[in-house]
């Protein structure tokens, strides 16, 4: 089972992209399921979501606990709260960034990490190009798809277009596949 | 009590006149019998919530009435939103969780199927109408999404509220999963409706872990839906002032310190009674029994409702990959509490288990008081405000109790 915990502020879509996610993963026949963090969560404040994938039926309903994926949107929250709670030493990490890791004041903490798991994408830059909003929960998706594997590009495209139909979803879209192709030319 | 159900295991269904013909929104009106067990349903992605509306879509309920409260503030909106779509005849918002209960009794006093929901603290302020509904023998439905009740306030996941449900007179049916939500949803109206029950029901499930989690659900087509509620089938005459049980209520019995009093009342709360019991037969046949065992003849058992069975489900599969191999007994309906079918599933087991979502243990409780040699009970683990019930927990316990050494999950770092 794959497990993706989503680190982001509320405002940026976290519970959208782990809805999306989940979407994606059941348009291609698989058992998905997506949780909220529960409670009243506001503008601006450390908001998370889980996404589970698997190939077989899933029994737990509960929040994850131990991520083997974990897509961070806001990276000013490695200060804030234990991002990496739980993610185990083969575990990918996806952070909205245009700095390098070092620079982020996580290099310790990633060293652990297989190469190639630790993946730091622009998302911000590139839906203010495409999307002309600072919502990354898209473009990490299609970063996700190239650095894992564990979804299509174009189930994630699917996904967007059924949670945002019409000229929002296409520009998500048009970003997500950016962030897919730069991230694949990259590793 | 427990009456056998076999044989073709069919339920009475209402004979409805209108059994074949549209409704106004092309919707066929279908045999409740060919709508739950000769339907084709397709896989659909949704929250609970959201499966909340699509029952309810294929539901023909004349009246909901809602009030806000977290986590079903978005069912009842989405039920707006089919009443907006021309599913349902009213749909309003009342001024609390009283008046709301309150307004869906004079909805089923006019003869319509009424539905609502509710959460938590509302649960508790809507109280007072829910033995009044059984009394007045109104087969009104609340879906009610469990969250925390107590202070400290709590909106999160929590299953206390039910054990107040317990001796309203309602049936209270627990929900495991979104399919299930669905699922008792709509069967909930055909059992409440027959005319030997005609009861209240409240459909529970886990607030958020079932409302806010989108997951996989087999729905039927919408262009069917139930038969309507047929107000002439209910057992008491419809707002008759002399009789039973509007005249209980214009003269009550309340005022009364005579024999005819007593008397009445305890004939009619045993007829409350036994209008519950007598909704046994038709639960079993449209739930496919009280209870799912799966087995059985292990001597370590899991028994419990809910999400808390969702968890017990992993708990076991990781037990079994240290070689310790346990039993399940899922409990679907908490009033009318299946007593022979836990006693009989329970007749071999050395070691019982009740996870539960909530402090008091209530569950645990209920399984204690009806079975013999009751030691073998242990109402462990139990998370309360919206902790989660990690399966590790439950394994934990499991080896407690069976003095098998393990690393606690605390001082794993």
């Amino acid at each position: 089972m794959l497990q993706v915990r989503i680190h982001g502020r509320g405002g940026q879509g976290v519970v959208s992209a782990a809805e999306m996610l989940s979407v994606s993963a059941f348009l291609e026949g698989k058992h998905a399921q997506a949780v909220p963090s529960f409670g009243s969560e506001r503008m601006g404040a450390p908001v998370v979501a889980f996404c589970r994938i698997d190939d077989k039926e899933i029994r737990l309903r509960e929040p994850v606990l131990e991520p083997n994926a974990l897509i961070v949107q806001d990276p000013t929250l490695f200060q804030a709260i234990d991002v990496f709670n739980g993610l185990p030493d083969d575990g990918y990490l996806l952070i909205n960034t245009g700095r390098d890791i070092a620079e982020l004041g996580i290099e310790k903490a990633v060293a652990r990490l297989p190469e190639g798991h630790v993946c730091a994408v622009p998302a911000t830059e590139i839906a203010m190009k495409y999307v002309k909003r600072p919502l990354p929960n898209a473009v990490l998706l299609g970063a996700l798809s190239a650095i894992t594997g564990v979804i299509k590009i174009e189930s994630v495209e699917e996904a967007i277009k059924s949670k945002f139909p019409g000229k929002i979803g296409e520009a998500n879209i048009a970003a997500a596949r950016a962030a897919y192709e730069s991230t694949s030319t990259k590793s | 009590m427990n009456k056998t159900v076999d044989g073709n295991r069919r339920i009475i269904a209402s004979q409805h006149v209108k059994i074949g013909q549209k409704n106004r929104k092309d919707q066929t009106y279908t045999d409740p019998n060919k709508f739950f067990f000769e339907t084709e349903g397709k896989a659909q992605f949704l929250t609970g919530s959201e499966v909340i509306k699509e029952a309810i879509r294929l539901a023909s309920v004349g009246t909901s009435v809602a009030y806000p409260i977290t986590p079903q503030s978005e069912a009842a909106a989405l039920i707006g939103e089919l009443f907006a779509e021309g599913y349902l005849d009213e749909y309003f918002r009342g001024e609390s969780e009283f008046a709301v209960m309150g307004q869906c009794a004079g909805a089923a006093f006019g003869g319509h199927r009424v539905f609502t929901t509710t959460a938590g603290p509302g649960t508790l302020r809507a109280i007072e109408n829910f033995p009044m509904w059984a009394g007045a023998r109104l087969p009104i439905q609340v879906c009610v999404t469990c969250r925390g009740i107590n202070s400290p306030l709590s909106i999160q996941p929590d299953t206390l509220e039910m054990h107040y449900l317990l001796e309203t007179g309602m049936m209270v049916w627990h929900a495991e999963t979104a399919q299930d939500l669905f699922d008792y949803i709509l069967k909930g109206f055909i059992v409440a409706e027959q005319p030997d029950v005609h009861l209240p029901i409240a459909v529970c499930c886990d607030g958020f872990f079932v409302t806010h989690t989108k997951d996989t659900v087999v729905l039927p087509p919408t262009d069917i839906c139930l038969p309507p509620y047929d107000p002439y089938k209910s057992p008491v005459p419809a707002m008759d002032m002399e009789c039973p049980p509007v005249r209980m209520m214009r003269d009550p019995f309340v005022m009364k310190s005579n024999y005819i009093s007593y008397a009445t009342h305890a004939s009619w709360q045993q007829e409350v009674r036994g209008a519950m019991e007598r909704s046994r037969k038709h639960a079993i046949a449209l739930l496919d029994g009280l209870v799912d065992i799966e087995n059985g003849d292990q001597e370590v058992l899991f028994v419990t409702s809910g999400t808390a069975v969702s968890q017990s489900r992993e708990a076991i599969r990781l037990l079994e990959k240290d070689g310790i191999k346990v039993g399940l007994v899922k409990i679907k309906t908490v009033r009318p509490f299946p007593t022979e079918e836990i006693r009989e599933a329970t007749k071999h087991a050395k070691h019982i288990f009740v996870p539960e979502f909530n402090m008091a243990g209530w569950m645990g409780r209920e399984i204690k008081a009806i079975l013999p040699d009751n030691e073998r009970v242990v109402t462990a683990p139990h998370v309360a405000g919206g902790m989660t019930m990690p399966s590790e927990v439950i394994v934990e316990q499991v080896k407690t109790t069976l003095g098998i050494a393990f690393e606690p999950l605390a001082q794993r770092g």
